[in-house]
Parts: structure tokens; sequence; C-alpha cells
């Protein structure tokens, strides 16, 4: 004689077995879509930061110009709105008033300026772990890379979780890129932090990640 | 009587919940993943209450899911599991207004009950088939508890009531179904 509650369990059990499919066509549908609006992010992001940068050159191009009398002969008449050369101006003259490029003196203070933003990450890394350490190269990578870290590192002990989701994504940057050593890293900092949160199944996805990413670099 | 899990949802569950979503938010798949799978039987079964058969109950489950994904900037703080129950809530009302102008001229008891005779051979299926002639209230409490393995602090809190009112619809639930089921399963009533 079989009991009511063995019943209705065998009878959920039934419909369980019916739907994994359509838990498991769920699940990877919406991780498709996760992935594409992450990418659009990313897209997104690199675009606003490089309109950033290309601003900021402008802007520093155009200070630099109008702040250096030196290079300027104004006219008698300081009220006027624009700017009036001598008419005996030679050619180098008219040269120093075009917006020079990067390599040009008066862009050295913006070079200084962004050095001196990741000597301090930098420096925050190394006191950190050395092994966190990337080289500085013009695929993204790096700028990326420091700017997550940061952010991971600075909010640490304020908030574990913002902070593990930040290694977590540092890892995820890392193996986008192929820095599997990098990644390897990350998912040990990530693991240490979901040890200190006490969430066994994060502890347990964020191991599971860190022998992933270990065992890509014995491969 | 149903051997109920005593323990409620603790503060710990709720945070480990929001950390998964918050995660899962931001682009952690493996997140991701793991709340799905916390959320898939227990949505399933409120979809299927509403549908009263598994293939529809599938389609609104995917829809139920979505709403979820699509909305999921809108939370940011409080009961999680409330929360997506509201979603799911307001996607099945929507499926069975939407419904309810197809069938409208016919009893959906008397189509159900017809679909059913069939399958009455198949004991599983027999039983399946009386749970989901149970009247809705009934209905909800019994697929939440069985199939979405909710405990009954979990089915008040998605369900909005009280866990008293809970208790009392399954041991009525529970009732119908003895009343219903004894002769296949073997004792009398």
């Amino acid at each position: 004689m079989k009991s009511l509650d063995d019943a209705l369990h065998e009878a959920a059990r039934d419909w369980t077995s019916q739907s994994t499919t359509t838990f498991a066509d769920s699940s990877e549908r919406l991780i498709r879509r996760l992935r594409l609006q992450r990418n659009i992010d990313l897209g997104l992001s690199s675009f606003v930061g490089l309109a950033l940068v290309g601003i900021t050159w402008w802007c520093l191009g155009s200070t630099s110009v109008s702040s250096s009398p030196t290079n300027l002969t104004w006219s008698k008449n300081r009220s006027a709105p624009y700017q009036s050369l001598p008419s005996a101006t030679k050619t180098e003259d008219m040269q120093s008033l075009v917006p020079k490029p990067r390599s040009a003196e008066h862009n050295d203070q913006s070079q200084h300026l962004t050095r001196a933003a990741s000597d301090t990450v930098v420096k925050a890394i190394d006191e950190r772990d050395a092994s966190l350490r990337v080289e500085h190269n013009n695929d993204g990578f790096s700028d990326e890379y420091e700017r997550i870290l940061a952010r991971a590192i600075s909010s640490e002990q304020t908030n574990r979780v913002q902070s593990l989701h930040d290694y977590i994504g540092l890892a995820k940057l890392c193996e986008r890129y192929g820095r599997y050593a990098h990644a390897t890293n990350a998912w040990q900092q990530a693991a240490s932090l979901a040890k200190q949160i006490g969430d066994e199944r994060l502890v347990k996805s964020t191991d599971d990640a860190l022998k992933a990413a270990q065992k890509r670099i014995v491969r | 009587m149903v051997s109920e899990r005593q323990s409620t949802r603790t503060e710990a569950d709720h945070q480990r919940l929001r950390s998964l979503f918050f995660l899962a938010r931001d682009g952690n798949e493996q997140a991701f993943r793991e709340l799905h799978d916390v959320l898939s039987r227990p949505l399933m079964a409120y979809c299927l209450s509403f549908t009263r058969d598994l293939e529809s109950a599938k389609d609104l489950f995917q829809q139920v899911m979505t709403n979820v994904f699509e909305k999921r900037d809108q939370f940011h703080d409080g009961n999680f599991s409330a929360w997506v129950f509201t979603i799911a809530r307001n996607a099945c009302r929507t499926w069975e207004s939407r419904s309810r102008r197809f069938v409208a001229i016919d009893d959906l008891d008397q189509i159900i009950a017809e679909d059913n005779r069939g399958l009455d051979t198949d004991e599983i299926a027999y039983v399946q088939s009386a749970i989901l002639e149970l009247p809705e209230e009934f209905r909800t409490v019994i697929l939440l508890r069985y199939f979405g393995d909710m405990s009954v602090a979990d089915i008040a809190e998605a369900e909005d009531i009280s866990v008293s009112l809970v208790k009392i619809r399954l041991f009525r639930a529970r009732q119908r179904l003895t009343t219903r089921l004894g002769p296949l399963l073997g004792y009398s009533v």
C-alpha cells in the first residue's frame, strides 16, 4: 500500500523529469542573452572611454594654446573676441598655435597625470600581491585590468560581495584575453573572498573555476 | 500530515539568493546557472497550477523566466523570492486572461477531465490529473509543496498569505486527494 505522500512525490518526480529539458533550454537561452548584453556593455564602455580620452586630449590641447601667452601676440584691443597676429608673424610662430600631438611639450602634463594614477594602482597591487601585476600594453587589456583590480582591492574591506564580483569579472577578463596565469590569480582571490563571506555555493563555484583555470595552465 | 520543513527561510538564505542574483545580473554565468536551478522547480510548479497542463506550463515558465531576466534592474533590495513570485503571478494572470478568451465557451474542467480519461490507466498520470483537478487554492499549495519542493513558510511568502492558511489548504487538499486516490492507492477512506 502506497502512502499519499509517496504518490504525490512520485507524480512530482515525473513532472520534474519531463521538465528537465525545458529548464536547461531556458537557462542556456538566457545565458546567451546575458553574454550578448555583457558584450554590448563592454563595447559601449570602450566607446565612452575612447570618447572621453579624445575629449580630454582635445581640451588639454586647446587649454595649452590659449594659456601660452609667450607663443601669442595679442592685439592691443584685449576685449576682442579673437586673437590677432602681427603681419610679420613667421611660419614657425604660426605652427606654435596649432595644438601639438602627444609628443608635444604641452601634453607632458597630461601624460604625467595618467602615469601618476596608474602608479598608484600599481603600488596598491604590489603591496597586495605582485603576482597580480600586468605589463602595460596597448591592447586595452592592462588598463581595464588595472581599473577592475583597483576597484576590487578598494572594496575588499568595505563590500566583500562587490569585491568578489570584481575579482570574478577580472578573472573572466583575463580568460577572454588568454591570460590564464592572471586569471588563476584572480580566481584565487575570489575563492579566498568567497570563503570569508562564508557562502558554501559561492565557495564551491569559485573553487571549481579556480581548478579549471589551473588545469588550463597545466595544459 | 505533511512532513513540513519547520525551518523558515533564514536571513542567510535570503542573502545568498540576493548575492547570487546580483552576481548573475552583472554577468556571472555560474551564479546565473545556480540561481536558475534554485528557481526552476518552484516557478514551473507555480505555472502548472495556472495552466493545468505541463506543455502550456513549460511555455509559461519560459515567459516568466524571461520577464524576471528583463526586469532584473528593477530589484535593488528586499525579499528576492517575493519579488520573483510577484513577476510570476503577473505573467500567469496575463496568460490566464488571454487563454480564457479562447476557451470561454467551453468548460475547462470538462476538457481536462476528458483529456485525462485516457491516462487513467497510468497510476502516476492519474495522481497528476487528480492534483490538477483540485480547486485553484488547493492545487497551488500542493504543487508548490511537492513539485516546487518549497517549505510551508516559502509558500506563504510566495502566495502572500499566512503560514496557517497554507497549512489549512494543504490539509484540505490532502483530504480531497485521499478521497479521490484512496481506491487506487489501496486504502479506504
